[in-house]
């Protein structure tokens, strides 16, 4: 279990980048909760730490990586954890009956609707002067894409179509795909 | 024996926003042959911040509760003015702001008069400025033949961005309250 500072410190980078008045939104979370579970207290350190680390836009990657290990990995940890796929799907399952099942509600969506991305979140969150706090914009200009074929082959151009292809299947096109160094 | 690398990709913000909200939302996770175990941010600029025009803020805001220029005013301050009525006389409240420095604060000069500053102020009439916790700053009567009430002549009242006061007029048992900047 992370201890109180590890909470506390991820809270305040939750805040700092994020904007959001974390304190207000777990009192108002923590009601919700109760409306699932009526004999909650409270929101559970895994639920607060997944909401500080997601609202500090760490991917579900890092997250999945920081329950396992206790600590935000590098881009060759993440490559190299063998179990990455398993860690993230078990994770987003487990927060999807929490804390997205919470935020849905807050947000007014069914709760059958698919879990929004959390620049939704945090831009419906930033919106409410409830929990509106001042902050510096910033935004993305790179990601970085993990990804995983099953052959023997080295990862090619031919790959890096496919992601294009594949955006463009989503309507995304005009970037640029490179391999990292 | 599984193969994996990372790629690095480049765009406009809103392109990668989406690319990662596709991610997030399991809508984007490869093909039968290429998984995408992951999408994470790796480089982010500061956005241009516009520093709030506080001096329009005010104007703004101003002319929004029924105020209305008093006189001509040059760029650099504003004169308004704004008739509250009680039940047997009316009265002005007229407000001159002023930006201060970078535009991050402003001064505010404000006086009661009557209309159009013809005739006299009613006597008893008591005038306070309150803070956001409602307690009284600062706070005048009139007296027989007063013709102005000027609050701020004895010090300045200088406001900030999330600055707010509330200006209360009480005539006998009659009060309004003005809150500003909304």
């Amino acid at each position: 279990m992370d201890s109180q500072d590890n909470l506390d410190r991820n809270l305040l980078e939750a805040q700092e980048k994020s904007g959001i008045d974390l304190r207000q939104l777990q009192s108002d979370l923590i009601k919700i909760k109760q409306e699932f579970y009526p004999h909650s207290k409270m929101l559970s350190d895994t639920e607060m730490q997944y909401l500080c680390l997601s609202l500090a836009r760490y991917s579900q990657g890092q997250i999945a990586y920081y329950f396992y290990k206790h600590k935000i990995p590098s881009a060759e940890e993440l490559k190299t954890c063998e179990d990455l796929q398993r860690l993230t799907r078990n994770l987003n399952a487990e927060m999807s009956s929490r804390i997205h099942k919470y935020l849905k509600r807050l947000m007014n969506m069914k709760d059958n609707e698919r879990k929004p991305s959390w620049k939704k979140i945090i831009d419906f969150l930033r919106q409410s002067e409830r929990y509106k706090l001042p902050h510096t914009s910033t935004v993305i200009t790179k990601l970085s894409v993990l990804i995983e074929i099953e052959s023997f082959q080295s990862i090619d151009r031919n790959h890096i179509q496919q992601i294009n292809e594949l955006l463009k299947q989503h309507g995304i096109e005009n970037i640029r795909i490179s391999e990292s160094i | 024996m599984k193969n994996r690398k990372t790629l690095i990709i480049e765009g406009s913000s809103d392109r990668l926003e989406q690319i990662l909200a596709l991610f997030e939302t399991g809508e984007l996770d490869g093909t039968p042959e290429l998984k995408i175990l992951d999408v994470g941010i790796i480089a982010t600029n500061c956005a241009a911040i516009k520093p709030v025009d506080l001096y329009r803020v005010w104007l703004d805001s101003l002319w929004s509760k029924g105020f209305q220029p008093a006189v001509r005013s040059s760029q650099a301050t504003s004169t308004n003015k704004k008739i509250v009525r009680f039940q047997n006389i009316s009265i002005e409240i007229v407000m001159t702001i002023v930006p201060l420095a970078d535009l991050s604060e402003i001064q505010i000069f404000l006086q009661i008069r009557p209309v159009d500053g013809k005739g006299y102020l009613p006597a008893g009439l008591k005038v306070a400025i309150l803070d956001e916790l409602n307690e009284v700053i600062l706070q005048k009567s009139t007296r027989d033949r007063s013709n102005l009430l000027d609050l701020t002549e004895d010090g300045d009242l200088i406001c900030q961005l999330e600055d707010s006061f509330k200006l209360s007029l009480m005539l006998g048992d009659e009060s309004v309250v003005e809150s500003f900047p909304r």
